[in-house]
């Protein structure tokens, strides 16, 4: 009896033993880089996981914040200046930011966020997702302000060029930036004049 | 293992930082002196000229509204920012005054 059990402890032993290695060459090797684009398999368990994480109560939340046009309009501008820095003022993600998250911020847009319910948007603006780059935002302001955005999720595929180019006026910039916004503005109403020669930029 | 969470989000927005800025191109205002929905040449107040291509992905507006390349008319304002993409210089956005004559209209749509 006593051998046949050794051998059981030692195999376990050396089993996770091993494992434990394995692992730990696997994350030197990774050097946990947020540079590759996340696996299939790691976005399937995380987005398994991120559903588990939502009480079925939650879930079935409807939106108590009624939709109208100043509503939306006044989401579009929170979402200008919060969430467009990673999300892209059309919700694409495909800005410097998103691009370069692990995980990536996702295309709003597209069936995977828009089949997600009112209350499971919710949950994730207020209280963001762990392990990610997704802020949680709740608890300073009213959660209505979330729900507002909720609605604003669900009007992205529909989004216009002039709402998007009305938000790029609104998104966060840097003193520059501003100056040279109002300079295009300037030239475009009545020809004030900027600097002569093309502007080059680099990063 | 909270805090890992958001140590990696803080060094990645001030690692991402100087990334938030325009990309490398080409910014120029102008005025139209040709376009297509292929390209848009615009000469700056210098005198020089610059084409940019229109790519399917470029932004157009006249006015504040949504527009096709093809109805930029030569002689309007325009701000183009412009990107280098694949070899070549192609214009990100371009944003033209209305034709002279033509009556100016909202910013954007009332809501
Ligand atoms: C610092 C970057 C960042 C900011 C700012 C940010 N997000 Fe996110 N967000 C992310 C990332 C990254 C994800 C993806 C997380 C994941 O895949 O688990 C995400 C996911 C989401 C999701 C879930 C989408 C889905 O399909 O799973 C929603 C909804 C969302 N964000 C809304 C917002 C709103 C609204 C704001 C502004 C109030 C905002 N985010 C601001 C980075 C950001």
């Amino acid at each position: 009896m006593r051998r046949p059990c050794c051998i059981a402890v030692a195999a376990v032993v050396l089993l996770l033993g091993g494992g434990l290695v394995a692992g730990l060459v696997a994350l030197r090797r990774s050097g946990l880089s947020a540079r590759p684009e996340p696996g299939p398999v790691e976005a399937r368990l995380a987005r398994t996981v991120r559903s588990l994480a939502v009480a079925g109560s939650v879930r079935r939340l409807p939106n108590p914040v009624p939709l109208t046009p100043r509503l939306l309009a006044e989401a579009r501008a929170h979402f200008a200046d919060h969430c467009a820095s990673c999300h892209g003022n059309d919700g694409s993600g495909d800005t410097p930011l998103g691009r370069r998250l692990y995980p990536r911020a996702p295309d709003m847009r597209l069936p995977a966020t828009q089949e997600l319910t009112d209350g499971e948007l919710f949950q994730t603006i207020e209280e963001g997702i762990r392990l990610t780059g997704m802020p949680g935002w709740g608890g300073e302001v009213s959660p209505d302000v979330s729900w507002s955005l909720v609605h604003f999720i669900r009007h992205l595929p529909r989004l216009t060029p002039e709402e998007i180019l009305e938000m790029e006026r609104l998104n966060p910039k840097s003193p520059g930036e501003w100056q040279e916004m109002q300079e295009d503005e300037a030239f475009l109403k009545d020809g004030t004049p900027g600097p002569a020669a093309p502007r080059h930029r680099a990063h | 293992m909270r805090s890992i969470g958001w140590i990696a989000t803080i060094v990645a927005l001030v690692g991402a930082g100087p990334a938030l800025g325009h990309e490398a191109g080409v910014d120029v205002r102008g005025v139209v002196v040709a376009a297509d929905a292929a390209q848009v040449t615009v000469r700056g107040a210098d005198g020089k000229e610059t084409r940019f291509a229109v790519a399917r992905d470029t932004r157009v507006f006249v006015e504040r509204h949504g527009a096709k390349p093809a109805e930029l008319k030569p002689g309007v304002r325009a701000v183009i920012h412009g990107r280098e993409r694949g070899g070549r210089l192609e214009a990100a956005s371009i944003h033209a005054s209305a034709p002279a004559g033509s009556v100016p209209s909202a910013p954007w749509p009332a809501r």
